[in-house]
């Protein structure tokens, strides 16, 4: 059973489909409350069906197994009004630098509460992926998980300034500003007046030896390692995808299990096929398919790779 | 031409966006699809658009829309859809052919023709779509018939769209790819191939022989005094390669050392010729 929904978010109007079988059985209280639903973001230009309609076919499955299934065209694109730029790649720019972020973020929680939800897992695929993993930042706890397809790791190169200021590493930004800060208070009479006093500012240190412990920490796992990126690198995805493992999101990423694809993902230090219990990650290569999953019976392995992961991480409690 | 990034930018709808409205109507076992473009204008006429193919529907979706949200600006209502079996609609692909479709056509015609007050109902087909437009029109449904790159037949939209299952077949090993000819005659032995995600079935390549464009259609062309009226549009390089992948982009610019692609290009000269023969066709009939 589909369902259109028409949602009016801070000024954008989004057009989605939302696939639950159990909404129209179930008494209104004891619809949702426990219950935990998926999000499904397009990649790119492309309708939310996704190409091949692989985003709807997904939703049916996860439907059939009891989670309510959203899927949503972001601002100016599919059914959604709003302005896209002329050119695919400066769209695919903005889209990367996270133009679709505060649109996702009020829907995830306009979604929450208006469904009475537990929590999202949010999927998407490409650049959808990338807005995905954006979600992340908000560190709402409604979001419990995230399905990665393709995730694109690169900026898109284009002769807009935008680019450039998209691609600016934020974290090393937000570190120096840090330490900037530390000496200040390390020269000041005052800062060490109210540390003898037992005035000092206690989330100041812990925030900083925190953050400190895992620069450091990052910087020993990398010996060895890979340790300059391309200069199209999206650092600002970089972070969110080190602040899923931080954190310890579960995550699944599908990519295409190819030779040229693992190469790409291992040129930003990732490791392609290799899940890591520990932080939640479970990354499957498809083989014998191309970017949009679904030749070489891809669709199908994507959806039950999808299916699989969901009822092992979030089981449906029998009620 | 849109340049800027769009991260903090909320977009001015109009009035008319505000009030578009999607729903599904219940189509045998099926739910299909629909979008209503309202026009806050008196009602000219109303547009049934009638999409293109499974396969070419994502790649035309943004001009599609934009036309329809144009058409609506300028006092046509507007009404678009989805197949069963493709996009929105449910169903399985493999379960549903043109027969199938023109049904769902029809469907749509039934729906908007019940609506008030009447007014003209124009059939416009863009691809496929022109193929179901042709069948319906000569069933003597609709004012106007438009068609936008209208394929010679279905079997040779269908021999087309095989280059999209050649292109991936390349990432599989050389011993199973095929030619056209090849996968052509795999359907004509009952089997069914995978063509981007969709299930070609035995089913959809016989049925598709029946579909001609302009083979079973009344050809009433515009004549002044006729009630009716078919058009096939001719669409400027632009229009034609952002609606049907025909030809190079014509507006070509580079960024980051390649050539940059078009997603949303601007289509008004294309919209506003179209448009002005509709208003033109329109009132010639009613003056008849």
């Amino acid at each position: 059973m589909r369902q259109v929904l028409k949602l009016d978010l801070d000024g954008y109007l989004l057009f989605g489909t939302l696939h639950d079988r159990d909404s129209s059985l179930l008494p209104h209280h004891r619809q949702n409350s426990q219950r935990i639903g998926v999000l499904l973001l397009s990649f790119g230009q492309q309708p939310r069906s996704w190409v091949g309609d692989l985003g709807s076919s997904i939703a049916d499955r996860l439907d059939a197994l009891g989670y309510p299934t959203f899927r949503f065209d972001m601002p100016g694109l599919g059914d959604s009004p709003g302005d896209i730029p002329v050119y695919l790649e400066e769209l695919w720019r903005d889209i990367l630098g996270g133009a679709h972020e505060r649109p996702l973020h009020a829907l995830c929680e306009d979604l929450t509460r208006r469904f009475s939800l537990k929590g999202l897992v949010v999927g998407g695929f490409c650049g959808g992926a990338v807005t995905a993993l954006y979600s992340v930042n908000a560190l709402s706890p409604q979001m419990l998980g995230l399905v990665l397809f393709e995730p694109e790791m690169a900026l898109v190169r284009t002769y807009s300034p935008a680019a450039t200021t998209s691609s600016a590493p934020l974290t090393v930004e937000a570190f120096q500003e840090r330490v900037d800060l530390l000496w200040r208070r390390i020269s000041s009479a005052r800062s060490w007046r109210r540390l003898i006093n037992a005035k000092a500012d206690f989330k100041y240190w812990v925030k900083l030896w925190h953050e400190l412990f895992y620069f450091s920490a990052s910087k020993f796992a990398r010996i060895g390692q890979r340790t300059k990126l391309p200069p199209e690198t999206n650092h600002r995805m970089l972070n969110s995808w080190q602040l899923a493992r931080r954190l310890c999101i579960p995550t699944l990423v599908l990519t295409v299990g190819s030779q040229n694809r693992s190469k790409y993902y291992r040129a930003y230090g990732l490791q392609p096929g290799i899940s890591d219990m520990k932080s939640k990650l479970r990354w499957v290569e498809i083989p014998n398919t191309t970017h949009a999953m679904l030749t070489g019976g891809a669709k199908e392995a994507v959806g039950k790779q999808f299916e699989s992961w969901i009822s092992e991480n979030f089981p449906i409690e029998s009620s | 031409m849109k340049t800027s990034n769009l991260k903090d930018s909320v977009p001015k709808l109009s009035n008319a966006e505000k009030l578009e409205k999607a729903e599904y109507l219940t189509v045998g076992h099926e739910q299909m699809y629909i979008v209503l473009h309202p026009t806050e204008l008196p009602v000219r006429a109303r547009v049934l658009l009638a999409g293109p193919f499974a396969s070419e529907r994502p790649h035309r979706y943004i001009p599609w829309v934009r036309w329809a949200r144009y058409l609506a600006s300028h006092g046509f209502e507007v009404m678009r859809f989805d197949y069963r079996g493709v996009g929105e609609s449910t169903g399985r692909f493999e379960d549903y052919s043109f027969q199938s479709w023109s049904e769902d056509l029809r469907h749509c015609s039934n729906w908007l023709l019940k609506r008030s007050p009447s007014a003209p109902l124009v059939i416009h087909g863009l691809g496929m779509g022109a193929l179901l437009g042709d069948r319906l029109f000569a069933q003597d449904i609709g004012n106007v018939l438009l068609a936008w790159l209208p394929p010679k037949s279905a079997r040779e939209m269908l021999y087309d769209q095989l280059k999209i299952k050649m292109a991936n077949n390349f990432i599989l090993p050389a011993n199973e790819r095929k030619t056209r000819d090849q996968f052509i005659n795999d359907l004509e032995n009952g089997q069914v191939i995978e063509v981007e995600g969709h299930n070609w079935t035995p089913l959809l390549w016989s049925e598709a022989a029946d579909f001609v464009f302009g083979d079973g259609a009344v050809s009433i062309q515009y004549s002044g005094k006729s009630q009716r009226s078919c058009y096939v549009g001719q669409l400027d390089a632009l229009a034609a390669h952002t609606l049907g992948g025909v030809g190079p982009s014509p507006l070509r610019a580079t960024g980051g050392g390649h050539t940059m692609r078009l997603v949303n290009p601007d289509l008004s000269p294309c919209f506003e010729e179209t448009t002005r023969w509709l208003i033109n066709t329109l009132s010639n009939l009613e003056a008849s």
